[in-house]
């Protein structure tokens, strides 16, 4: 322990060690669950049900080379800052700027839109009694108590969400043994009669990529928790593999479910498909199950989202690549405080500014981004330092197959966004571009040049 | 006042109350600790 | 060992500012288009109006059995059914903005790079020589 015996004492304070691969798959999964509940549907609105089945698997396939990518860069640069500090080790600071607000935006942007969903299924709760309910106070009371969560110490914030997290994922699974009619009983299933052609063509299907990477987007945020686990190199990697199974398994549980159950116009717009796709069961215990995994689903993604984005914050504050003040970490609490105290009212601003569907796709923009820099981030890693010459805790196969897979899939979904979302599309790319000048100009000076290259690795190969 | 708005107002109080006592703990840190210390964590260390 | 650059510390109230100044970024970037005219309806047209019976919707029973546990009736449920995405690629369009995310990511890796190997010349001494 590296705690101050007396205040003052020029000791050194560290985050604390305690997560073990159990806590990585409810940060991963746990971030990424809501994306079931609410969301997935929008794609389902741009391409029709097997449109959305089709970017299911696609987005899958995306997000498994995302995983392999991810698992082995993690398990060798394991840091707070996940792919914040792959990239200033392995492309350069420019990139490391812009990757730490890829996912400070993702993640902030995504809390609000979590935060948004409490509030309003308390209001619709409120309804059903014929009361007014104001959502905001539940708004803000949400991303308060997380973030409060969050500061009094990593362990058991995401031991909560280990169990909140669980909770929801059983949920899912009981919806579809009680609706498929697998356990004995008859199947509520309409598929025949519900499912119809492609709607817009093979076109919808490309649009609908976008939305489909709600059913994943978050999973890459494991590796945010690589300096509070116990032994890096073993739980990421089996962490986020095993919550993408479990995404994969449930997505495609969501899918049949929800398009067996609901006409698929309906599903298209649905705020909250799954917990509908349990009333028109008709059995009040699945749909209070129901009700429940959905909440709990989205305070399991904003809790995850404030310990990604505040560790996030915090790393690059800590290169001085943002104010070095949010830098510190609570001498008690061994948690980046002031970062996780900075990000509530910006969180709660966004839940506020009225515009969720530009706050979401910017998150989903920012998601798509970091994807992007994985593709050629793991080809300069191999290149700079091939098999061999330093330690890698996994190597993933195949390279570069999944490399080129992953950026080709990156290039689809831009087109999918830019189909019906094209002016937000490039005015959150002129986001990045102003920031990246004003990185350069401004913020640049401030950092320690040789100083952030924190790994014991040789020089890069032809550096 | 009916149920509902009670409500409404407890999640105001409980808010303003978690972020107050976050607000009181870190002055505190910052006044009791020093700020070279509280900076001191570094990247790839034990 | 090369020369180490010594950056200079930031008061707190220009670390403030610089928080400050990203987050109007993003508060901007998020209105824009709002204020350009082209939020997410700019790709939704409306179909022209038909009666409201489910045939007209073209549903069928068990999805008229379905929109009714949900609460809907044929008026309800009609500007749910008839609201289609109209998908249309424009080669201006598309084009400025495969050549933004392009220059973007251009931009990006050439400065990345340049900066790269000030990071790696004071981590690692100037090129050339082997000391780690």
């Amino acid at each position: 322990m590296t705690t101050a015996t007396e205040a003052g004492k020029p000791e050194k304070i560290a985050l604390l060690k305690v997560l073990g691969p159990v806590h990585v798959w409810a940060l991963g999964v746990g971030i990424v669950l809501v994306g079931e509940y609410m969301g997935w549907n929008f794609s389902v609105a741009k391409g029709g049900a097997y449109g959305a089945l089709i970017a299911c698997w696609v987005i899958g396939l995306l997000y498994t080379c995302v995983a392999m990518i991810d698992s082995e860069v993690t398990s060798t640069v394991a840091a707070a800052g996940g792919q914040y500090t792959q990239a200033k080790h392995i492309i350069g600071p420019l990139m490391a700027f812009n990757v730490g607000l890829y996912l400070v935006m993702a993640y902030t942007m995504l809390e609000a839109a979590d935060a948004l969903v409490v509030g309003d299924l308390l209001k619709a709760v409120a309804a059903q009694y014929g009361a007014e309910l104001d959502p905001r106070p539940f708004v803000v009371l949400t991303i308060a108590f997380l973030a409060w969560l969050n500061y009094r110490g990593v362990f058991m914030t995401l031991t909560v969400n280990f169990v909140i997290t669980a909770f929801a994922v059983i949920a899912i699974l009981v919806l579809f043994f009680s609706t498929a009619g697998v356990g004995g009983g008859e199947s509520l299933l309409r598929h025949s009669e519900l499912l119809t052609d492609l709607p817009y063509g093979w076109i919808g299907v490309l649009a609908s990529l976008q939305f489909g990477m709600w059913y994943y987007l978050g999973i890459e945020g494991t590796c945010q928790a690589a300096e509070e686990v116990r032994s890096a190199g073993r739980s990421i990697p089996l962490g986020t593999m095993g919550g993408m199974i479990t995404l994969l398994v449930a997505a495609s549980l969501t899918w049949y479910m929800c398009t067996g159950l609901i006409p698929w116009e309906y599903l298209g717009q649905a705020t909250t498909p799954l917990y509908d796709a349990a009333r028109l069961t008709g059995s009040v215990q699945l749909e209070v199950t129901l009700f429940i995994g959905t909440m709990f689903a989205a305070i399991a993604s904003a809790n995850g989202c404030i310990n990604d984005a505040s560790r996030a914050w915090f790393s690059m504050a800590r290169d001085r690549y943002m104010p070095q003040w949010f830098g510190a970490v609570h001498p008690r609490y061994r948690t980046p405080y002031r970062s996780i105290l900075f990000l509530i009212p910006i969180a709660v601003s966004f839940a506020f500014t009225g515009l969720l569907d530009q706050v979401i796709t910017f998150s989903i923009l920012s998601g798509l981004l970091g994807y992007t820099f994985m593709s050629f981030n793991i080809v300069r890693f191999r290149r700079l330092w091939p098999l061999g010459s330093i330690e890698r805790g996994y190597v993933h196969p195949y390279h570069p197959l999944p490399a080129i897979v992953l950026g080709l899939l990156c290039s689809a979904t831009y087109f999918a966004t830019y189909l019906g979302y094209g002016t937000s599309l490039l005015s959150i790319m002129a986001f990045y571009i102003l920031a990246s000048l004003w990185f350069v100009v401004r913020r640049y000076p401030y950092v320690k040049r040789g100083e952030q290259f924190t790994m014991p690795w040789p020089r890069p190969k032809g550096y | 006042m009916d149920f509902w708005s009670v409500l409404e107002y407890a999640a105001w109080g409980i808010s303003v109350v978690l972020v107050g006592w976050m607000l009181v703990d870190a002055r505190f840190v910052s006044t009791t600790y020093g700020e070279d210390f509280l900076l001191s964590s570094r990247e790839g260390e034990e | 060992m090369a020369k180490v650059y010594q950056p200079p510390v930031q008061k707190g109230f220009g670390q403030f500012i610089d928080s400050m100044v990203l987050l109007v970024l993003v508060y901007l970037s998020l209105l824009a288009p709002l204020v350009l005219g082209g939020t997410a309806s700019e790709a939704e047209a409306d179909i022209a109006d038909t009666a409201a019976t489910w045939q007209a919707l073209e549903q069928n029973e068990t999805m008229q059995a379905q929109w009714e546990k949900l609460g809907y009736t044929p008026e309800t449920a009609e500007p749910i059914v008839t609201k289609k995405f109209h998908y249309e690629v424009e080669p201006v369009s598309l084009g400025i903005t495969v050549a933004v995310i392009v220059a973007y990511f251009f931009f990006m890796l050439k400065v990345s790079d340049r900066e790269y190997r000030e990071v790696i010349n004071e981590r690692f001494g100037p090129r050339g020589r082997t000391e780690a």
